[in-house]
């Protein structure tokens, strides 16, 4: 299953491997990845692509959520 | 104005933080400076920096409050890492400050600097790199606010030595709110769900429930008692809700997994409706988890809406906090009988027999524990460290009124006695005792001499087998004895290593004299070292 996240984060050092981090430890491989300053300064969006069974993409989803100053929009899922 | 250093000892004073573990450097030497003047904390030194993680977690776990530990830069951070990790995977809300060199001078690899956010990153609940002494007010109330709501867990915060030496701008002023983007913890429990999770208790005929650690991080010990006092529905334990419902109760079936009560198991697997509370079923407590999905339905109630599905299949999922999910349910119209799933119960209870056989020579592990935890006062805090003797200690300790703590999610080993140290400084009314195996007190037992110096009555088990006795068992089992790297018989002489620190020793070999042994220990009102002597062959299961 092919989930795309898209998060926002904040825009400081650290944060872009504390999210990919979280694909990482649960051996799930980024297919694509993109980061961008929004019109806040503080605030970036990432764009992630990543493919893995439904648990893990669910897993992914909730950990996302959990991390502290990050708001995620609902995965535009796909299969 | 004040500096970093100062402002960082005020926000800590305007937490409540009385006492502090830690061990000073270089990197983290203004924050001492400024320790130095405070009349509201006392710093307690340990012996090695991972002793200042554990003693926090323990006075956390006591407290039910953050527990402050704070180390240098570089090596002082990294031996904070076990205990970090430890903390993290337990749900420990503790707050660890580390020292860090100077701003201009990271990632430059000069003397002592190791990238210990980035290092950590994995086991904290979140990390703090401070660049501006003016952010420290605002972080250190984000890290209280950070590690004690939601799932609880730790929280790093990394200060480089000059910012502890920066000026702040404004006049102190410690926060009154704060406003995290994207964290607001979910406590109280979604209507909807809520009336699935009744819907499925009511339909139920042989409901049973099983608690977790949550549920004592919770505070809702009292709320999960009531609730399965008023309808009459069983439960079981993981090893880290062991506690959380009283010995004496006779709903309840002991601890579950592959260390735990077989008929524990057995009551799992015959039930038609498990309610998980505060629990992440990781695979010593559910070493089947294929088998539940099939056979049981499942409500899983957790503060953390990521540990819901993550060991276990589909299910009811209820998140919110489990004192609020009890005392609500207690309140509704469930009535279920389960009187003949409490009669099958008990005859599952009746029909397990124990074929372990545990050599008469020395001292049965098992009568040790009871025993032990039986003769305690009613709310005395027991620390179990990790193998042979914390599962011994988890399958027989005898819950009053008191605690009992181990680290179930890491298994850290050394972490009974700074944490058994951390609780009785917490709650020094309490009677407390660390329980460990040699192997365990000798990695830690340098913090003897922070025990004695602080003057700290805390109650040191040793259960001796010479032997590192869990993985000689798994040897015994699964490598059919090719015993390696197992065996520590010899050094130390545990009785000189006592007098070394003017501790008194207690020692017992036979059966007969594990009584008065233990009441001489049990009265023995100053930090003391008992060695229980018990068979290498005697194993847990």
């Amino acid at each position: 299953m092919r989930g795309i996240f898209s998060v926002l984060v904040e825009n400081k050092a650290g944060v872009l491997s504390q999210i990919s981090g979280l694909f990482a430890r649960r051996g799930f491989n980024i297919d694509s990845l993109a980061v961008g300053e929004t019109e806040n300064p503080e605030i970036s969006n990432m764009t992630i692509v990543s493919t893995g069974d439904e648990r893990t993409v669910d897993q992914v989803e909730k950990n996302l959520n959990k991390k502290t100053r990050c708001n995620k929009s609902p995965p535009a899922g796909g299969k | 104005m004040i500096t970093g250093a100062e402002a960082m000892v005020k926000c800590l004073e305007a937490e409540g933080i009385t006492k502090i573990f830690g061990y000073p450097g270089v990197a983290i030497a203004p924050f001492y400076d400024g320790l130095y003047s405070s009349k509201k904390i006392e710093h307690i030194l340990v012996r090695r920096e991972d002793a200042a993680g554990h003693a926090a977690s323990g006075y956390a776990r006591i407290s039910r409050k953050p527990a402050v530990c704070c180390t240098t830069s570089g090596p002082g951070a990294t031996n904070l890492l076990t205990a970090l990790a430890t903390a993290y995977s337990d749900s420990i809300p503790m707050i660890a400050i580390t020292g860090q060199v100077a701003s201009d001078l990271l990632g430059r690899d000069v003397f002592q600097e190791a990238d210990i956010t980035g290092a950590a990153e994995s086991f904290v609940k979140y990390s703090y790199l401070v660049k501006d002494a003016n952010d420290i007010p605002r972080i250190f109330k984000e890290a209280f606010f950070i590690a004690s709501t939601g799932r609880k867990g730790p929280v790093l915060i990394d200060v480089p030595v000059d910012i502890q030496q920066q000026k702040l701008k404004n006049k102190f002023e410690y926060p009154a709110q704060v406003d995290i983007r994207g964290y607001k913890p979910k406590t109280k429990p979604n209507g909807q769900q809520m009336k699935k999770v009744i819907t499925a208790i009511k339909r139920s005929r042989r409901p049973l429930v099983c608690v977790g650690g949550g549920v004592i991080l919770g505070n809702a010990e009292k709320a999960v008692r009531t609730f399965c006092k008023t309808f009459s529905i069983p439960v079981v334990s993981t090893m880290m809700g062991v506690g959380a419902i009283q010995s004496s109760d006779p709903l309840y079936f002991g601890m579950l997994g592959n260390n735990g009560k077989p008929y524990a198991n057995l009551a799992v697997e015959r039930s038609d409706l498990l309610i998980i509370v505060g629990a992440r079923l990781a695979d010593r407590a559910i070493p089947r988890p294929k088998y539940i999905e099939q056979a049981v339905s499942v409500i899983h109630i957790d503060i953390d809406s990521a540990e819901i599905g993550k060991n276990l299949g589909p299910m009811i999922p209820l998140v919110g906090d489990a004192k609020n999910v009890f005392t609500e349910l207690a309140k509704q119209d469930i009535a279920v009988d389960t009187s003949d799933w409490l009669n099958a119960l008990a005859e599952i209870r009746k029909s397990i027999v124990d074929h372990r056989v545990f050599s008469d020579e020395l001292i049965d592990p098992n009568e040790l524990v009871s025993r032990l935890s039986g003769r305690m006062e009613d709310d005395a805090i027991y620390v179990a460290d990790v193998g042979q003797n914390q599962l011994w200690s988890a399958d027989n300790y005898v819950m009053k009124n008191g605690r009992f703590m181990t680290t179930g999610g890491m298994g850290t080993m050394g972490y009974s006695i700074p944490a058994a140290m951390g609780a009785k400084m917490a709650a020094p009314n309490k009677q407390v005792v660390a329980v460990m195996g040699d192997g365990a007190f000798q990695m830690s037992m340098q913090e003897l001499a922070t025990i004695k110096k602080n003057n700290v009555p805390l109650k040191i088990l040793i259960v001796r087998n010479r032997v590192l006795g869990l993985v000689r068992e798994y040897q015994l089992t699964k490598f059919r004895k090719r015993y390696i790297g197992v065996d520590i018989d010899g050094y130390p002489n545990f009785d000189g290593i006592a007098k070394a620190y003017d501790m008194p020793y207690f020692e017992v070999t036979e059966m007969k004299k594990l009584d008065s042994v233990l009441a001489e220990f049990i009265a023995c009102d100053e930090a003391c070292i008992m060695v229980a002597e018990v068979h290498g062959e005697d194993v847990t299961k």
